[in-house]
């Protein structure tokens, strides 16, 4: 690949649990904090594990938002509109004179929920003499008590083509779902489609689903959800050998591409480039989670399309989400495509601070990878609670204790779906 | 960039399971439109729609036991179906393993929204009673959304095949079927995959569904005869009509098809996506966003206007999509407009939303492949501002060398694909020199 023509990042937008911009993220990320805490959006006592990295509360009217518009959005929106904002602007879109026509967008976005107040009225409204749900009745007059706009509320591109009429981004478009490779296959579709010229900028990346009954439900319903701590503050630990089930969080990511020569003819700053990607499917016999095969599949295909071979790698951002069969396959890819220098290798996962952000992960993981790289440092994981684990002995060390400093020229970002899909990023210095 | 072609489709709509009887009926005109008949769709305002036959929905749960009896969501199944009925079209047995260049792009709604799951946890006190709800779970419908991730029908997909390589889901409503196939062609296209199984699934026949369209005001309620209801272009028109069901298409690098001797039925030549970038609730009065994509998508294909004979139209039978549609294809096309034909599968199947890309994209293919368009039918009030040939009177035969299929989203995402004829070894003079550029 010519230098002109390398796929640059110029731009990003993160918020989350631990805070509402990079430098927030970054600094109480190396501060040790973690997001992780009680659920306080809803009483979560009935569920056997009640925590999750919540934002709180986002009032629309900070971000500019009308209330008509507000009325069909919810958390995600939200988070999606104020990542991509601070992305499009970080990068200086808002100045450049480039045509919405050539202004791509991509992101992955995960399931949207109903809130239960949506449609309670019109379940009262419809109940017939045995207290069971009368259809006619609801039909008649039960669903008029829902909000007319209510169904836009619940497709999540509505909130993407909100944040495309709000950036006034009229290019090339494509929304992935629901979990942390549709997040990647967001931010690989956005590469490409710098790379062959199908837009000139594209902001790429992805949003958490919102905390809520229902998502927490599903979380549990899935098999991977942490169910041996009810409440609390405390951290869960993935790659510890515990084993105890992610823990969710609300949070998003994005960032915005352009060839380097383009960023450097309008003197946009960058310092890092996607260098390579990865995907790849298959679910593992065992459990909820890609196979150790399917992993390191992904974990390979984007070192060759990076042209890099594993010694090129100097740290990987592991998917890591404390889920029994995910950290035990993805330790077992590790291992595999890393051989002898696998115990070298350090692994970060970010999903101890911000919790699994999901679709929202791999942009949110590119985003701290970006700061890693540029101030040689990989803040530690988990201070002073990592527990070695049952696997450590042919797994890669995660940091833990004290951040490390490093001189990091190529990060490989993994990223995973408890349905069987594997991506992989690869972000590097720009040379 | 390498050439793609089609070399299987598969279909589960209201016209039945077999790519033929789809073609056939659709030539001829007939509707798959009937009335609903299921117990929940008592009392509703919408009385029809493109629903599978069920004697074809048991067919279908007879050939996967397993999954009827596990899955809960009727798109998983019709899925399963398409794609597994493309795959044999193809040639591609489901049994061998290791296929880690062989990939799924699906298209996806947004679920199903189940009345009964908010039923079951009310309180007393009028209220959702979460802490119950948080205990009690697991007894959430089989149906619920908090069952069945969107890339659930994906996954399956690919484990059944084998098919270890890129795996997504597109969630863009009525474009996602469009874009599902663009993102597979396009993968294929750059060398990530070799062959990619894509399309979309989706079924909204139930209670919350029912009432969807209903409530944005887009939804055809108010005609005199539901079965007719669907009729794009025509002045009479009043929203569209709701169907369900899956289309695939098998798209392969085309040296890959060749060395395995597969039947080629026509080329994939250019893709594009593009935002309106005006409203959620409308799309652009003047089609702008749609005019982008058709634009694109030509551009990418390195072919003019005069090269397309064939317009598989959005056409959804709402008074702003075929109007504004109109509009973006003379805005296009220009005096070459006149000249096109033009028709909309909806008047027939009804709009299967998420997934209507996939049966639209197979008929595409199919009017390439076969020289042959099926009719628009309803259209017996000709609309001014809808005024071109939208092959009102019956099936057409005429050379179709390329053909557009246009899918358009709530919220203003739109996606445009062209097929054409397949000739071995020859691609056209601007596309080669497109491929030079990249």
């Amino acid at each position: 690949m010519k230098t002109s023509e390398q796929v640059v990042i110029t731009g990003a937008g993160l918020v989350s649990s631990l805070g509402r911009t990079t430098d927030e993220n970054w600094e109480a990320l190396c501060a040790g904090k973690s997001g992780i805490k009680s659920i306080s959006g809803f009483d979560a006592g009935g569920f056997s594990c009640g925590l999750a990295a919540e934002v709180g509360k986002i009032d629309p009217e900070t971000l500019g938002i009308h209330p008509r518009d507000a009325r069909i959005m919810d958390t995600h929106a939200y988070l999606l509109m104020m990542a991509s904002r601070n992305a499009f602007r970080n990068a200086g879109l808002d100045r450049a004179a480039f045509a919405p026509e050539d202004i791509g967008f991509y992101a992955g976005m995960g399931m949207v929920d109903y809130g239960n107040d949506d449609i309670l009225p019109a379940v009262m409204k419809s109940l017939g003499s045995e207290g069971s749900i009368d259809y006619p009745a609801f039909y008649e007059e039960g669903y008029r008590e829902i909000y007319p706009l209510w169904p836009l509320s619940m497709l999540n591109n509505i909130t993407f083509c909100q944040v495309g009429i709000d950036l006034g981004i009229r290019g090339e478009n494509a929304v992935f779902c629901p979990h942390a490779d549709a997040g990647a296959q967001a931010i690989t579709e956005g590469m490409r489609t710098i790379f062959e010229h199908r837009a000139k900028a594209v902001l790429a990346g992805g949003v958490s689903e919102k905390v809520s009954p229902l998502s927490i439900a599903r979380l549990h319903l899935s098999g991977v959800a942490m169910t041996s701590i009810k409440t609390g503050s405390i951290t869960y630990i993935p790659f510890s050998g515990e084993d105890r089930g992610t823990v969710m969080g609300e949070g998003a990511g994005i960032i915005s591409l352009e060839l380097r020569d383009s960023a450097d003819r309008r003197g946009a700053a960058y310092s890092c480039m996607i260098s390579g990607y990865g995907h790849a499917f298959g679910l593992a016999e065992a459990g909820p989670a890609p196979s150790a095969e399917t992993i390191g599949n992904a974990m390979r295909q984007a070192l060759k399309t990076a042209s890099l071979s594993p010694e090129d790698i100097d740290l990987i951002i592991a998917h890591g989400d404390g889920s029994v069969f995910g950290d035990l396959n993805e330790a077992e890819a590790v291992t595999a495509v890393f051989g002898k220098r696998t115990g070298l290798m350090p692994v970060f996962s970010s999903k101890a601070a911000l919790g699994n952000l999901f679709a929202g992960a791999p942009a949110a993981d590119i985003i701290l990878g970006m700061q890693m790289i540029e101030k040689g440092i990989i803040p530690a994981m988990i201070p002073d609670k990592y527990q070695r684990s049952q696997h450590a002995a042919e797994a890669p060390g995660p940091v833990t204790g004290e951040a490390q400093k490093k001189e990091l020229r190529r990060i490989m970002v993994n990223c995973q779906s408890y349905e069987g899909q594997a991506a992989s990023i690869i972000i590097g210095t720009v040379t | 960039m390498r050439r793609v072609v089609v070399t299987g489709l598969g279909v589960a709509t209201s016209l039945g399971l077999s790519v033929e009887e789809n073609w056939e009926s659709l030539l001829s005109g007939v509707s798959g439109i009937r009335l609903l008949d299921f117990p929940e769709a008592e009392g509703s305002a919408v009385k029809a729609a493109g629903a599978l036959r069920d004697n074809d929905w048991q067919r279908i749960r007879a050939a996967f036991p397993e999954d009827a009896a596990q899955e809960g969501e009727r798109r998983t199944l019709f899925s399963l179906w398409a794609a597994g009925a493309a795959l044999k079209d193809a040639g591609v047995s489901c049994s061998e393993g290791g296929r880690d260049r062989y990939g799924v792009s699906f298209a996806a709604g947004l679920g199903v929204n189940c009345l009964e799951d908010i039923h079951r946890w009310k309180g007393n006190d009028g209220k959702f009673d979460i802490v119950r709800f948080g205990q009690e779970y697991r007894q959430v419908h089989p149906a619920s959304l908090m069952r069945n991730n969107a890339s659930r029908a994906a996954a399956l997909i690919a484990k059944r095949s084998g098919f270890q390589g890129m795996n997504c889901t597109v969630t863009t409503a009525c474009a996602s079927g469009t874009q599902a196939i663009g993102a597979g062609f396009r993968a294929v296209q750059r060398g990530d995959a070799d062959l990619m199984i894509a399309g979309g699934a989706d079924s909204m026949l139930n209670p919350v569904g029912l009432i969807f369209f209903v409530l944005l005001g887009a939804a055809s309620i108010s005609a005199d005869d539901p079965l007719t209801a669907c009729r794009p272009f025509d002045r009479k028109r009043s929203g569209l009509v709701m169907g369900e069901g899956a289309g695939f298409a098998v798209l392969e690098e085309e040296g890959h098809a060749l060395r395995r001797g597969a039947k080629i039925y026509a080329e994939v030549s250019g893709y594009a996506s593009s935002m309106d970038a005006y409203q959620v609730t409308a799309p652009h009065p003047r089609g702008i966003g749609a005019e982008q994509a058709m634009r694109s998508a030509l551009k990418d294909a390195g072919m003019e206007p005069e090269d397309i004979d064939y317009i598989n139209a959005h056409g959804t039978s709402t008074k702003l999509n075929d109007a504004g549609e109109t509009m973006a294809i003379k805005n296009v096309f220009r005096a070459h407009a006149d000249n096109l034909a033009i028709s909309s599968s909806k008047s027939m199947i009804g709009h299967l939303l998420a997934a209507s890309g996939g049966p639209e994209f197979v008929y595409t293919v199919l009017s390439v492949h076969h020289d042959a368009i099926h009719p628009t039918i309803n259209l017996t009030h000709p609309d001014p501002k809808c005024d071109l040939d939208y092959v009102a009177g019956g099936r057409r035969e005429k050379t179709v060398r390329a053909a557009l299929s246009n899918s358009f989203g709530f919220g203003g995402q739109n996606a445009s694909i062209i097929v054409k004829k397949y000739l071995l070894g020859r691609g056209t003079a601007a596309a080669e020199r497109r491929t030079e550029e990249l």
